[in-house]
């Protein structure tokens, strides 16, 4: 079995087909900083696009990324952070990639921002599963200081004490995650995030991710189901064709069922923040959205490997590939039992609240 | 006044699933006698600046308090709930 080598975390061109020359992260930001001031819904659109054209579903993951992290310091407002991160990261300059993660709750990261003497901060610590890491230029590290503050913190790469070891993950291997350690890096005051404090910025931060990462996920389904078509057309069994068979096209109507169950939860939790309507730090239909989206995806990867046999298990196959890059989203943006757990609470207070006032 | 906690605070209130505090003139007030009656609550609640963290939902008597309305005024009668949902990367 030959394994495929990691591929490049910027967009690249399938075989016989244009690169899609104008997605790229600078997409959503504004147009006075060099991006195009997409809606989430356009920007979804765009992700899905990237996601259909390429087999590593890690580059619509990374590219909304690097979006993301500089919207979030376009966000400060700040005109020493638009023109040192925001501008050069709209022009492809810089990537930035969220640090945030470690193998404790929120409220115990270990991750440390202590005074230092003549003024800032050292910071040390190690965050996990950071992705991108491998190919990023600038962190936005979460670090506790004194008193159980969490704050977020721009880190720049080349900073003395930063190192970055690659983690490699059973799927996405464009994706670049790695361990990033921070021994004793000097970080300046001016590099805190004042917007809001740490836990806030942070939760805010992955709510808008949630659902961003369907985006790209939608795009691929796509692709996936239509190498399940091409399949089907190509195969013959007993002098028929599999996609001319009652149970192959009820396999590829329940694909098509669940692409498009998930493409409306994406392109409603779009609109809902275009419009406002959505909760900033944890919208429950937002994160049900990615909940359900992610189980449909693991259900939609297995249906695509069944559809095509021994082909589909094949390393390279667009199916085998997808069941491989879903499972990153079991564990990733918001591990799927805890979105369950606090889904069941905020059900279980409302109905108990609602039937104490009634 | 009772004070009721969704999963994620629990282990801040000795794993109490409801607690009672004083009368408190306002929610915000409210969440101050919190954090006196557990300190290790209030830097959880509040951020440095003494503001309520933004990843809080809280209820009066089961109406969410939004945005500027922590300052508003609430009667002993009143129960509050904090809801927290904390998400991973």
């Amino acid at each position: 079995m030959q394994l495929l080598e990691s591929t490049p975390a910027v967009p690249c061109a399938p075989q016989g087909k244009p690169l899609p020359a104008a997605i790229t992260s600078a997409r959503p930001l504004p147009v006075e900083l060099g991006g195009d001031g997409l809606t989430h819904e356009a920007w979804s659109a765009d992700l899905a696009t990237l996601g259909y054209q390429n087999a590593d579903l890690a580059v619509p993951l990374i590219t909304s990324l690097r979006a993301s992290v500089a919207l979030a310091l376009c966000a400060e407002d700040r005109s020493d952070f638009n023109e040192r991160y925001v501008r050069p990261m709209a022009a492809g300059a810089l990537r930035g990639s969220f640090a945030y993660t470690e193998r404790h709750d929120v409220f115990a990261l270990q991750t440390r921002l202590t005074p230092a003497e003549g003024g800032g901060y050292r910071l040390d610590g190690e965050k996990i599963w950071v992705t991108g890491a491998e190919t990023a230029d600038v962190f936005v590290v979460y670090a506790m200081r004194e008193g159980g503050d969490l704050r977020a913190v721009v880190v720049d790469r080349d900073l003395p004490g930063v190192s970055v070891e690659p983690i490699v993950g059973s799927g996405l291997p464009g994706a670049g995650f790695g361990r990033v350690i921070f021994d004793d890096v000097a970080i300046a005051e001016e590099r805190i995030l004042t917007s809001q404090d740490g836990i806030s910025h942070a939760q805010q931060f992955l709510n808008g991710r949630r659902l961003l990462l369907l985006a790209g996920l939608t795009g691929r389904m796509r692709a996936v189901m239509e190498a399940c078509i091409e399949y089907g057309g190509d195969t013959v069994r007993y002098g028929q064709r599999l996609a001319d068979m009652p149970s192959y096209q009820s396999g590829i109507g329940r694909l098509n069922a669940l692409l498009h169950t998930s493409k409306q939860l994406l392109v409603a939790g779009a609109r809902a923040m275009d419009a406002g309507n959505c909760h900033t730090h944890w919208d429950t239909d937002v994160t049900s959205a990615k909940w359900m989206v992610t189980e449909l995806a693991q259900e939609f990867a297995l249906q695509a490997m069944k559809l095509c046999g021994g082909a589909g298990f094949e390393h390279n196959h667009p199916a085998s590939r997808f069941h491989r890059d879903v499972a990153g989203l079991v564990a990733g943006a918001g591990a799927q039992d805890v979105i369950q757990i606090d889904l069941g609470v905020m059900a279980i207070t409302t109905y108990e609240r609602q039937r104490t006032e009634s | 006044m009772k004070v009721k906690f969704s999963g994620t605070l629990l282990r801040f209130v000795d794993f109490r699933r409801e607690v009672t505090i004083e009368e408190a003139a306002s929610p915000f007030a409210a969440l101050e006698k919190l954090g006196a009656q557990f300190p290790k609550l209030k830097p959880v609640l509040f951020t440095p600046e003494g503001e309520v963290r933004r990843v809080h939902r809280v209820f009066v008597s089961g109406e969410q308090v939004l945005g500027d309305e922590f300052n508003r005024e609430i009667s002993p009668s009143d129960d509050l709930e904090i809801l927290t949902a904390i998400a991973g990367g």
